[in-house]
């Protein structure tokens, strides 16, 4: 019963998290039709973007939130899709490599201002108790994960709906070729899409930066699981990346609970492997982003 | 006058030339068609009109403006709009936003709402006769509905030349026949001129006023659609196949 409860709790919990670390990796894969290997970079600047703003420059709390977005809407269009996203959309082999080297360049670049050993603290936290669910106990600090997950989902799911630029998005995700005849300026429509993209990582990053161990090599696994997630999805699909979410919670919390927690990535990455075998389309119907 | 001319226009793909040191002229409201074998790069010089390719040499002005080096939107949003052979709709649309998204991107509509565009759409969408499919997502319509379809989003973005990239393959003849009723409505409603690839020869024959030949990139032809069916060199490049 109490294994139950743990599962029920962690699948939410996780799920959510999951879907904020995936949710722009998805929107790219689905807008863009590209992998955006430079992804894990964005979680970075995101903590360290904020410490460096907190610590070494000194600026407050608030002033230092909005630094860490103008930083990163910076950091995707200036160094990740004007130099390299929009010169080598069609030569997928340079795209891949550049936009790896540069997420490797921020993470060393990362390491030699904050090694490891410097500490971050990041004093976002709203709640600082443990909050007990029946049996289970989760830091209060989670709730705060799904919230934001609900309310970035909607808002994404509701732009790309209601909006015309959301309208655009779809119709250049569906058929590239025709729209751009149809008059829509693509490129326009892509450096909009790779900033709402690295909004969900930011907010996640926040959220959970005073309960996380932050190191300067934490994107390798957090790009891991926005791929994982995104593949399962069926590249790119909003709703199935929010059931893949969820589903990869799941996984996560009943091998975490019945089995052994250390076997917990290696049952995601097999459970993806063979859905990529069986069903590469992904968990989702459609082809569209929602 | 002339609407769009074109000048001198060269595209290479590697080592191959697909369209030759091509020159000519379309005239405001003129119906013209554009034949040849396949592959003599009938539909590499209309992706060089709409901007999609660029060419290596030569110059493209359409209503005296220098279209040559323009991005598709920008050539959308000066009035040239084109429709593809095989239909290229936005599969998982529905009919009406198929068009909406021509009606809202097609020409600067900054403050015009995704409703407001709709009702747009739907008056395209009524006039080629698909008012009742507006729901219906464009994955499954059928082929001669999606050949509509791909007319109606090129009249939503008010072009005034209309490139038709083959209206008939794989329709039936009645089919065809509603087809080729529907571009004569439209160039009768919205006079507008047209560039018009077509393998069916007796189409050509009876809807276009002039005819143009294109041979291995080249312009081996150009008259009245019964001067062309007896050019010599036309004849030789279909080598045997019956014209007209």
């Amino acid at each position: 019963m109490d294994a139950i409860q743990s599962i029920l709790v962690y699948t939410v919990v996780l799920g959510s998290l999951y879907l904020l670390i995936a949710l722009g990796f998805s929107l790219i894969c689905g807008v863009l039709g590209i992998f955006n290997l430079g992804y894990g970079a964005t979680f970075l600047v995101a903590i360290y973007g904020m410490w460096m703003l907190l610590s070494t420059i000194g600026v407050n709390l608030w002033v230092a939130i909005i630094g860490v977005f103008i930083l990163q809407f910076l950091f995707t269009l200036g160094i990740i899709y004007f130099p390299i996203v929009k010169r080598y959309m069609e030569k997928e082999e340079l795209l891949l490599t550049s936009l790896l080297l540069v997420s490797l360049i921020v993470e060393e670049t990362v390491n030699h201002f904050y090694p490891v050993t410097a500490g971050v603290d990041i004093p976002t936290a709203i709640f600082s108790h443990t909050l007990q669910l029946g049996s289970v106990s989760i830091p209060a600090q989670m709730l705060i994960v799904i919230i934001a997950a609900v309310l970035i989902t909607a808002f994404f799911v509701y732009f790309l709906m209601k909006t015309r630029i959301g309208f655009k998005i779809r119709a250049i995700s569906q058929q590239l070729e025709a729209s751009r005849l149809l008059g829509v300026r693509v490129e326009r429509v892509y450096a909009l899409a790779m900033i709402l993209s690295v909004v969900p990582p930011t907010i996640c990053m926040l959220i959970i930066a005073p309960i996380w161990a932050i190191e300067p090599n934490m994107g390798h696994s957090l790009l891991q699981t926005a791929i994982l997630v995104t593949i399962l999805g069926g590249l790119g699909n909003l709703r199935g990346t929010v059931m893949a979410s969820f589903i990869v919670g799941l996984i996560a919390s009943s091998v975490a609970f019945l089995g052994n927690p250390r076997l917990v990535g290696m049952s995601i990455l097999l459970v993806v492997f063979f859905v990529m075998i069986f069903k590469p389309q992904g968990i989702a119907k459609s082809e569209t982003l929602w | 006058m002339s609407l769009l001319t074109i000048e001198n226009v060269t595209k290479r793909f590697g080592g191959l030339t697909a369209v030759d040191n091509v020159s000519m002229e379309i005239k405001e409201g003129e119906i013209v068609g554009l034949i040849g074998p396949n592959g003599a790069g009938k539909t590499t010089l209309m992706n060089l009109i709409a901007g999609t390719f660029n060419p290596e040499e030569g110059k493209i002005v359409f209503d005296g403006h220098d279209i040559t080096k323009l991005e598709p939107f920008q050539v959308c949003r000066r009035g040239v709009s084109r429709t593809y052979q095989i239909p290229r709709p936005f599969p998982d649309m529905t009919a009406l936003m198929n068009v909406g998204v021509g009606v809202l991107c097609g020409k600067k509509r900054p403050n015009m709402s995704l409703v407001d565009g709709m009702l747009d759409a739907s008056h395209c969408l009524e006039f080629v006769g698909l008012f009742g499919k507006r729901n219906i997502l464009a994955r499954d319509l059928s082929l001669f509905e999606l050949r509509a379809l791909e007319l109606a989003r090129a009249l939503a973005t008010t072009p005034r030349l209309i490139l038709i990239d083959e209206v008939m393959a794989g329709l039936n003849q009645a089919e065809g026949r509603v087809a080729i009723r529907l571009i004569e409505k439209i160039i009768e409603e919205f006079h507008v001129t047209i560039l018009w690839i077509e393998h069916v020869m007796k189409i050509i024959m009876e809807a276009t006023q002039r005819v143009v030949v294109l041979h291995y990139g080249e312009i081996i032809s150009s008259g009245l659609p019964g001067e062309i069916a007896n050019d010599p060199q036309v004849i030789e490049a279909y080598l045997g196949e019956k014209i007209a």
